[in-house]
C-alpha cells in the first residue's frame, strides 16, 4: 500500500484500457474487483455506468487506467471498433469452464492484432479459475497459445481475487511508458466526468 | 379523416351520441389526477408473488422495475411522478393473512358464493393493500415509509388544491389502514411521530378524524363488535348512496367501500368514482398503447367481480369502443351494424328492473336479431338460438338471456371486422379524442406519426424514379418499376437514403418492449428467445455495419472504392443529423473496423468535405467521458425523433444490474431498481416519436435484405484490394 501525497507526482499517465469478450465471462466482475476492492455495503449502493477509472503506481509513475467495459455489448459484433482503437491496452477475457468463450476470445485477438496500427498490449485472462471442478480450457492450452501470440497470459478469479491485482500490474509494465507520458503532457486538460461517483478511487487500493 | 369528421358523423347519429354523451358525462366528474398511488397499489396485487421462502420473486422485482418507469401520460405528468413517488410500507406479520386472501382468489368457486357482492369488493380491494404493503415493505424500512408518507402529505403549493386534498386523503387513508391492520409495525418513536403529524395538520379535518376514528378501532379489542359495526355502515351507506344520490349498486358499493376505510360522515362519496374512472381509462390508454389485451365481457383485469347487471364499468368500456366502431363504421358504409345494433340493445335489455317490460323487450330483440327473418339478423349458433327461443316463448326474461349469444357475437366481433379496426390509426385518433374528454388528459400515442403535420417531407428522386404514382394510404411509394435500370445506389441522394434507412432502423426500435431490456436477456443465449424485437434490432445494427463494409470491399478499383466510402460517409453524416444515431454509429463503427480502416489508399482519395464529416462524425461518438457528447445530444431532443444507439443503454443497464448489490441488508436495493427503471424510460421514451418519412419501396426493399459477411471473408476481401506493403503505383 502506497498513497502518493506529493503533488509534483499527481501528474497520471492516461492508459486507455478496453475489456473484450463473451457475455457472462465476468468481465465486469474483474474490473469491479480491480476498481472496487474496498467495496462495502450501504455506502452509495449503486454504480451508474461502465466506464471506472483506477490508479495504479509503476516504476514512479502514476497510471491512471479508463477502463472500458463492454458488458451489455456484445451482441453489437461491429461495434468493437470504436472500443479498441486508441486504445493502448486490451484485456480479452474468456471462462475456463466455457471452451466457446475461449473460441470466441480468440477471434478477438486475432482481430485486435489485424489493427496493426497500434502498439496495443493485448492479456488474456482465463476467468472463473476458481471453479476447477467444470474447467473446459486447459491452462496449458491457453498458455501456449498466448506465447505463440505473444500475449500476458493469467488464469483469474474475480471471485475469490485471485491475479486481479496481478494481471492490471503485469499490463502495466508491459506499457512503453515513456512514450506515452511524454505525448499526454499536451492532452492533461481533459477532465472526465464522474458518471460513476466513485470514479477516482482511491490509489492506495491498488497494491502494484 | 379529421377528428373533427368522427365528432360530426356522431352527432349526426343522436342516438349514438346520447349514448356517448350519458358514458362521458359519468366519467367526467371530479377526476382525479393522483393516479400513481392507485397504480402502484394495482401494480402490487396483479404482479406480486412469492417463491418458496417467502421473498418477493425475481419476476415481481422485474415488474417493479418495469412500474417504476410508468406509461407516459403527459410529460410534466410523467415528472411528477417522478418526483413524487411515494412509498407505503407494511411489514406483515402474519403471512398466512395473505395466503388465505389469495387462496380466495384460486378458488373463486368455492369462497364466492358465500359472500354477498359487497365483502366479494372488500375482501378483494383489501388484499391488494395488504400485497401492497407486504411488498413495499422489501424495499424498505417501515420508519422510511411513514416518513415519506408524511412527506407526500405535504402537497406542494403549486397544485391544484382538490388534487393536493386528494392526495392527502389517500396518505391518511393508508396509514389509517396501517396502523389499524398491523400495529405491531409502529415503534413507538414512530407513534410519536405520527402524533406530531396528525396534530400538525389538524386543520385537515379528515386526517384527523381519520386518525381518531383508527385509533378508537385501534383500542378496541373486540374484533367481532368490529366487524358487525361495519356492516351496518356499508349497508346504511350503500341505501343512502342508492337512493339520495341515484347512483348505481355497482358504483354505490364501490363508493361504500371505499367510506367503510375512510371516518363516517364523509362527505365525499363522489371519492370511489375517480376509482372507476381511473379504472376505466388506465385501461383504455393501456390498450391504445397496445401494452395490453384484455376482453371487456371477461371480468375485467383487475377481478373487481360482481354481479354482471352491475358490470356497468366494463360494459361503459365496451360502449366506448363500439360507438367510436360504429362511427367508423359510418364512414365505411359497412352493412355489418347488426352485432352492434344487438349488443346494445341487449345492454339496455339488462338494464330493464321492471319483469314485464323485461320481458317485451326480450321479444323484441329475438324479433329484430334472432328470427330467420330478422331485419338485423346476427350469426348465432343453432343450439344458443334454440335455447333462446324456448325462454322467450315461455316468456322467462332473465337478465342474462341473451347473455351467451352476446359474448359470442362480442369475441366475433373481437376476432373479425372490430380487430382490424382496432389496430387502425383511426381508432387510436378517436381513442384520444374520448380519452381527453372524459378525463381531462391529453395522452401521446406511441409511434403515431405526428397526427397533425401532413408536411411529409417530399422524397429526393433520382431521374429514373420519375414514374411516381400516389401515395397511399400508409405514406408509402410506389414505384412503377424496381430501381430502374442505369439508377444505382450510388445515385441516389444521400438525404434519402439517410431516411429510408431511418424508416427502417426505426420500425424495428419501435417494437423493442420494456421487458426485454430487463435482466440482460440480450446477451445470454439462452434468454434471448425473451427479446426477440430487440435482438433484431441489434442484427439491423450489425448487417448496417456490413452493408458499408461489403459495398465498399467488394470495388476492386480503389476509385471506386473511394466513391462508395465516401457514399457511406454521408449517409452516416446525414442519418447523424435525422437523429438516427443508431445507424450513423453503426456505420462509424464499420468505418473503423480492421477490414475498412486500413484501406489507406481508398481514404486517401475521400474529397476535403467528406473527411470533415468524418472528423464531425468521429467527435461526435467519441467514447471519452462515457460518450458525453452522444447522451447530451439524446439528452436534447427537443422534439426530434431519435432512434438512440442501443449500446450505450445496454451497457448502462448490465452495469446497474450487474455492478451492484440487488440486496442491502436482505431490502431490496431499491436505487438500484430505480436507476434501471430510468434507462427503461429514457429509451422507450424514443418510441413515442417517429419519422415523417415516405416510404419508397424499391429503395426501402433494397435496404431492407443487406448482405451479410463474416469479418474472416471482409479481412480477405481488405487485403484482397490493398494487400499489406503494396506499392501505391500497383494500386488500381
Amino acid at each position: 500500500m502506497e498513497m502518493i501525497s506529493s503533488p509534483s507526482m499527481l501528474k497520471p499517465i492516461q492508459i486507455k484500457l478496453v475489456l473484450l469478450g463473451e457475455a457472462a465471462v465476468g468481465k465486469s466482475s474483474l474490473v469491479l474487483r480491480f476498481v472496487n476492492n474496498d467495496y462495502q455495503e450501504n455506502k452509495e449502493p449503486t454504480i451508474g455506468a461502465a466506464f471506472l477509472t483506477q490508479k495504479c503506481k509503476v516504476q514512479d509513475k502514476i497510471i491512471k487506467f479508463e477502463i472500458w467495459d463492454t458488458a451489455g455489448q456484445e451482441r453489437f459484433h461491429s461495434l468493437a471498433p470504436m472500443y479498441y482503437r486508441n486504445a493502448q491496452a486490451a484485456i480479452v477475457v474468456y471462462d475456463i469452464t466455457n471452451s466457446d468463450s475461449f473460441d470466441r476470445a480468440k477471434s478477438w485477438v486475432k482481430e485486435l492484432q489485424r489493427q496493426a496500427t497500434n502498439e496495443i498490449v493485448v492479456a488474456l485472462a482465463g476467468n472463473k479459475c476458481d471453479l476447477h471442478d467444470s474447467r473446459q480450457v486447459e491452462s496449458e492450452v491457453a498458455s501456449s497459445y498466448s506465447s505463440e501470440k505473444g500475449l500476458l497470459f493469467l488464469e483469474t478469479s474475480a471471485k475469490e481475487n485471485e491475479n486481479v491485482n496481478h494481471l492490471f500490474k503485469e499490463i502495466a509494465k508491459k506499457l512503453p511508458l515513456e512514450s506515452f507520458s511524454k505525448k499526454q503532457v499536451e492532452e492533461q486538460t481533459q477532465n472526465s466526468i464522474n458518471i460513476t461517483r466513485r470514479q477516482d478511487s482511491s490509489i492506495s487500493q491498488c497494491s502494484c | 379523416m379529421e377528428l373533427s369528421d368522427f365528432e360530426n358523423i356522431l352527432k349526426s347519429n343522436q342516438t349514438l351520441y346520447n349514448v356517448c354523451d350519458e358514458v362521458f358525462e359519468e366519467l367526467n366528474m371530479d377526476w382525479e389526477k393522483d393516479v400513481h398511488v392507485w397504480d402502484e397499489i394495482w401494480f402490487m396485487e396483479e404482479t406480486v408473488t412469492k417463491d418458496n421462502n417467502g421473498e418477493v420473486s425475481t419476476a415481481s422485482i422485474n415488474r417493479m422495475v418495469e412500474v417504476l418507469a410508468p406509461p407516459s401520460f403527459s410529460d410534466s405528468d410523467r415528472n411528477r411522478r417522478r418526483t413524487e413517488s411515494s412509498g407505503n410500507s407494511y411489514k406483515l406479520k402474519n403471512t398466512s393473512t395473505i395466503e388465505r386472501k389469495m387462496g380466495i382468489n384460486e378458488n373463486p368457486n368455492q369462497t364466492e358464493e358465500k359472500l354477498s357482492p359487497i365483502q366479494k369488493i372488500a375482501d378483494k380491494l383489501e388484499r391488494f393493500k395488504v400485497v401492497f404493503f407486504f411488498t413495499y415493505k422489501h424495499f424498505t424500512t417501515a420508519e422510511v415509509i411513514l416518513k415519506k408518507l408524511f412527506q407526500r402529505f405535504e402537497v406542494p403549493s403549486f397544485v391544484d388544491t382538490n388534487i393536493g386534498f386528494n392526495i392527502q386523503n389517500k396518505v391518511v387513508e393508508n396509514i389509517r389502514y396501517w396502523l389499524h391492520a398491523h400495529p405491531k409495525d409502529f415503534t413507538n418513536q414512530m407513534l410519536r411521530d405520527l402524533e406530531d403529524f396528525t396534530t400538525k395538520n389538524m386543520n385537515s379535518p379528515l386526517s384527523s378524524l381519520a386518525l381518531k376514528n383508527t385509533s378508537a378501532i385501534f383500542e378496541s379489542d373486540d374484533e367481532e363488535e368490529k366487524e358487525s359495526g361495519i356492516n351496518d355502515n356499508i349497508n346504511e351507506y350503500v341505501q343512502k348512496m342508492k337512493h339520495e344520490l341515484h347512483l348505481s349498486p355497482y358504483e354505490s358499493y364501490v363508493n361504500t367501500y371505499f367510506l367503510t376505510f375512510s371516518v363516517p360522515g364523509y362527505k365525499n362519496p363522489r371519492k370511489a368514482l375517480s376509482f372507476c374512472q381511473h379504472l376505466l381509462s388506465s385501461q383504455l390508454i393501456a390498450k391504445i398503447n397496445g401494452q395490453m389485451e384484455f376482453s371487456p365481457l371477461q371480468t375485467d383485469i383487475y377481478q373487481i367481480k360482481v354481479d354482471e347487471k352491475d358490470t356497468l364499468l366494463t360494459l361503459n368500456m365496451i360502449l366506448c369502443e363500439l360507438n367510436i366502431y360504429s362511427s367508423y363504421l359510418a364512414t365505411v358504409e359497412d352493412d355489418s351494424k347488426s352485432p352492434i345494433l344487438f349488443l346494445k340493445d341487449v345492454h339496455d335489455f339488462k338494464g330493464i328492473n321492471d319483469v314485464k317490460t323485461r320481458g317485451e323487450e326480450a321479444n323484441t330483440i329475438y324479433e329484430k336479431y334472432l328470427t330467420k327473418t330478422s331485419k338485423f339478423k346476427i350469426n348465432v349458433d343453432e343450439k344458443i338460438l334454440k335455447g333462446i327461443e324456448s325462454l322467450v316463448k315461455q316468456s322467462v326474461a332473465d337478465p342474462a338471456l341473451f347473455d351467451e349469444a352476446r359474448n359470442k357475437i362480442y369475441y366475433e366481433l373481437m376476432n373479425g371486422s372490430y380487430a382490424q379496426f382496432m389496430i387502425t390509426k383511426q381508432f387510436k385518433d378517436l381513442s384520444v379524442w374520448y380519452l381527453k374528454k372524459m378525463t381531462g388528459y391529453s395522452i401521446r400515442l406511441p409511434c403515431s406519426r405526428n397526427v397533425n403535420s401532413k408536411n411529409y417531407p417530399d422524397p429526393i428522386l433520382p431521374k429514373g424514379f420519375h414514374e411516381i404514382t400516389k401515395l397511399n394510404k400508409n405514406m408509402t411509394l410506389k414505384v412503377n418499376r424496381e430501381l430502374a435500370p442505369g439508377v444505382q445506389f450510388i445515385d441516389i441522394d444521400d438525404v434519402e437514403l439517410a431516411r429510408q434507412m431511418a424508416i427502417i432502423a426505426f420500425d424495428l426500435f419501435v417494437k423493442i418492449q420494456r421487458s426485454e431490456l430487463l435482466h440482460q436477456a440480450w446477451s445470454k443465449p439462452k434468454l434471448q428467445h425473451e427479446a426477440p424485437n430487440l435482438m433484431a434490432f441489434i442484427n439491423r445494427f450489425n448487417s448496417e455495419s456490413a452493408f458499408l463494409a461489403v459495398s465498399i470491399l467488394s470495388n476492386t478499383r480503389v476509385k471506386a472504392r473511394a466513391k462508395v466510402m465516401d457514399k457511406f460517409i454521408r449517409i452516416a453524416y446525414q442519418s447523424k443529423v435525422l437523429r438516427n444515431y443508431s445507424t450513423a454509429f453503426a456505420l462509424l463503427s464499420a468505418l473503423n473496423s480492421a477490414s475498412v480502416n486500413r484501406l489507406k489508399h481508398t481514404k486517401n482519395l475521400l474529397p476535403k468535405p467528406t473527411l470533415q464529416m468524418l472528423n464531425e462524425l468521429e467527435s461526435f461518438f467519441i467514447s471519452n467521458n462515457n460518450y458525453k457528447t452522444l447522451r447530451d445530444a439524446l439528452a436534447n431532443s427537443d422534439n426530434q425523433p431519435t432512434i438512440p444507439s442501443m449500446a450505450i443503454y445496454l451497457q448502462d443497464l448490465t452495469f446497474i444490474e450487474d455492478g451492484n448489490p440487488s440486496k442491502v441488508k436482505d431490502l431490496i436495493n431499491f436505487e438500484q431498481k430505480r436507476q434501471m427503471a430510468n434507462v427503461l424510460s429514457t429509451i422507450l421514451s424514443f418510441q413515442e416519436l417517429s419519422y415523417n418519412f415516405i416510404k419508397i419501396i424499391p429503395l426501402n426493399n433494397l435496404l431492407q435484405r443487406l448482405p451479410v459477411a463474416n469479418e474472416n471473408q471482409l479481412y480477405q476481401m481488405s487485403l484482397a484490394c490493398e494487400p499489406r506493403g503494396a506499392d501505391p503505383s500497383s494500386i488500381l
